[in-house]
């Protein structure tokens, strides 16, 4: 299990608890009920990078306690 | 506002759970504190759930000990496994492990174990418990792009992960050697550029198109000789069809069936012209004639001719000049019952004619030429010699029995046409004898010929002639009386005319000068009836303005013709019909004034 750091730098500030396996998609999901925003309006980056839905995180090198870019459509 | 957020993992399972997601299984250890569920409870859910176990890094860490020597021991056992499966090159480093390392995370990690390491090494971190012993069977087996030949034995090579599109499901993980790709590509590219130059210089003609090209780099794609597996260790794939290649050469087909189907797909398409027909516009056009569906038969009919023979009494052929299409069409059996009919009719006529004949003394003139028999051709010698003793045998009581006598007796016709001269003996008997017929200037002549030689005489031309003989009598009496009478006359007016004097013509000229004057004056009186020389015409148009004849004429002619002025023209007739109004009104005015 890994926790994810959220941050959309307007005040929201989020862990979100997951696996390394989940998907992009999957961690947008469990993200959006976190912070009640729809899953398809979030836009996820690390370092500067979009991250795509169908993509696990593990592909992404997306570890315990990474950081990532929270954006809004 | 900043605060962080986060929730439980409970709660975020409970998330998970309602996403369809798995759940998350956290480190009992780790997640004392938060009231979370131990790693293996976690696990059992998931075991339940069907997931994967979660395998807990502060677990691993805490029982790194202990569990080193049962990651050994499962090691130990699975490579024991793959060496019954493996050569014995292999075989030299099997046991060579690396403690710690992960196999996945060295695959992942990119190219930074030696080959041999990474196949054999089994991805048992030492720390693993049970746990791993199920994850190995959802551990996917990677294939290697070589032979276990190929690889070089002196030195270590590394194996990366083939790059594959990720999109692209059916390919499985393949390991190679960057070296060795690098080298197999650069062969292809040089051997390319080589079969370029020479294609260039016509120093051969290709037979490899560019499809053969990717089915040969397919065909190496395919025949991946070796697997690392979880399970299997490495292991050699059965051997596809294809023979090993050597290195440094690469097969070519020169299958020249598959050749000449390609040629059409290849980079090198040979350029096809293709010949054309030029249409010629000559040969195209199909010239159409009408031919008509039955060529009818032209007959020359001499009008002439015709009346010239009958002049001669001849039966006229009347010819068809268009015959239908429906006589064409008649069958056999028609034909004979149509010419049967026609004999029954001709039989009929026959009789009819021969009794018609019988019955009347007339010449009866039919299309068969026996009439010509009935007529007397010697009447024109025999008529003077025979006239007397005809005479005195026939008298006129006799005319009536003549007449009923058949005609086509030769003797009783001349008997009967000779008694008819006879009887207008007075009349005809200065007629010349030489009177010659002429038969062949037409029919007209033929009967004008026998109308002078009285030949149709009725009973009612011969009372008639008698009539006439005493009509004629009678007038000539009266052309004496009038001959007398016309002398008497003409002496009177000799006798009238010498007492003309100049007053009685004086009278009659004063006479004629008062009443010409009046008979002309009675004739206009009557043409100018209705003249009234006070009456005005007066043209308006429909607004009633007063329009002159001329304007008045053309709005006639344009209503007739159906054709307008421009709008200038109207404007100008409209300003001219104006100014004549107003003018008209001033008039009045003054007149007004005056008055």
């Amino acid at each position: 299990m890994i926790e994810v750091v959220v941050n959309d730098r307007l005040g929201k500030r989020v862990k979100v608890k997951c696996l390394g396996e989940d998907t992009v998609g999957d961690f947008k999901k469990v993200l959006s009920l976190q912070i009640g925003t729809q899953p398809n309006k979030i836009v996820l980056q690390k370092g500067g990078s979009v991250l795509k839905d169908h993509i696990s995180l593990e592909d992404y090198e997306v570890h315990d306690e990474t950081n990532l870019e929270l954006y809004y459509l | 506002m900043n605060k962080e957020v986060s929730l439980s993992i409970e709660e975020t399972n409970v998330i998970r759970a309602k996403l369809g997601l798995k759940p998350i299984l956290v480190a009992e250890e780790k997640y004392v504190s938060d009231g979370s569920l131990s790693v293996e409870e976690t696990n059992r859910q998931r075991v339940s759930l069907g997931l994967k176990p979660i395998a807990s890094q502060a677990r691993t860490r805490s029982s790194s000990t202990t569990a080193h020597s049962t990651a050994k021991a499962n090691a130990l056992r699975e490579k024991i496994t793959k060496f019954q499966k493996t050569t014995p090159l292999r075989e030299a480093q099997i046991f060579e492990e690396t403690p710690d390392c992960s196999w996945l995370n060295d695959v992942n990690a990119t190219a930074t174990s030696i080959s041999k390491e990474a196949k054999t090494s089994k991805g048992f971190s030492p720390s693993e418990d049970k746990a791993k012993e199920d994850e190995e069977a959802s551990l996917h087996n990677v294939r290697v792009s070589y032979n276990i030949e190929e690889f070089g034995t002196k030195n270590g090579t590394i194996l990366t992960l083939k790059e594959s599109s990720i999109f692209d499901e059916t390919n499985y993980d393949v390991l190679e050697n960057e070296k060795l790709a690098q080298e197999t590509t650069d062969r292809e590219k040089l051997r390319l550029r080589q079969m370029n130059r020479d294609r260039k210089q016509k120093r051969m003609n290709l037979h490899v198109s560019s499809l053969d090209i990717e089915e040969e780099e397919k065909d190496m794609l395919t025949d991946i000789p070796l697997t690392i597996g979880a399970e299997q260790g490495i292991m050699n794939m059965p051997k596809t069809k294809s023979p090993k290649l050597p290195i440094g050469k690469i097969k070519v087909n020169f299958d020249e069936m598959i050749n000449i189907s390609d040629e059409d797909d290849g980079d090198f398409k040979p350029v096809k012209i293709r010949k054309r027909k030029i249409k010629d516009s000559k040969t195209s056009k199909v010239r159409k004639i009408n031919i008509a569906p039955k060529m009818e038969t032209v007959k020359l009919i001499d009008e002439d001719e015709s009346l010239f023979w009958m002049g001669e009494e001849q039966p006229v052929t009347i010819i068809n000049s268009t015959p239908t299409l429906e006589k064409d069409l008649k069958s056999a059996e028609h034909l004979v019952v149509e010419i049967e009919r026609a004999r029954n009719e001709e039989k009929q006529r026959a009789q009819d004619i021969k009794k018609m004949r019988e019955s009347s003394n007339n010449l009866v003139i039919d299309e068969k030429t026996i009439f010509l028999d009935s007529l007397d051709l010697g009447f024109l010698d025999e008529r003077t010699t025979t006239n007397k003793e005809v005479l005195d045998k026939n008298g006129e009581a006799n005319v009536d029995s003549i007449a009923s006598q058949d005609f086509e007796e030769v003797g009783s016709n001349n008997t009967r046409s000779e008694s008819v001269e006879d009887e207008l003996k007075n009349e005809e008997s200065e007629k010349p004898k030489n009177d010659v017929p002429d038969f062949f200037s037409g029919l007209a002549s033929t009967l004008g010929f026998l109308r002078k030689k009285n030949v149709f005489v009725s009973e009612n031309d011969i009372s008639k002639a008698r009539k006439e003989a005493e009509v004629g009598n009678v007038k000539r009496e009266q052309a004496n009386e009038v001959e007398i009478t016309r002398k008497k006359v003409r002496n009177e007016k000799a006798n009238i005319t010498n007492t003309y004097t100049e007053e009685g013509t004086y009278r009659a000229k004063k006479f004629d000068d008062s009443e010409i004057p009046k008979k002309v004056s009675e004739i206009q009186s009557k043409k100018l009836n209705h003249y009234d020389p006070d009456v005005q015409l007066v043209y308006r148009d429909e607004k009633g303005n007063q329009l002159t004849t001329k304007e008045a004429y053309k709005k006639l002619s344009q209503k007739f013709h159906g054709t307008k002025s421009n709008k200038k023209k109207k404007a100008k007739m409209q300003s001219r019909i104006e100014a004549r109004k107003s003018a008209f009104d001033i008039d009045d005015v003054a007149a007004f004034d005056d008055n």
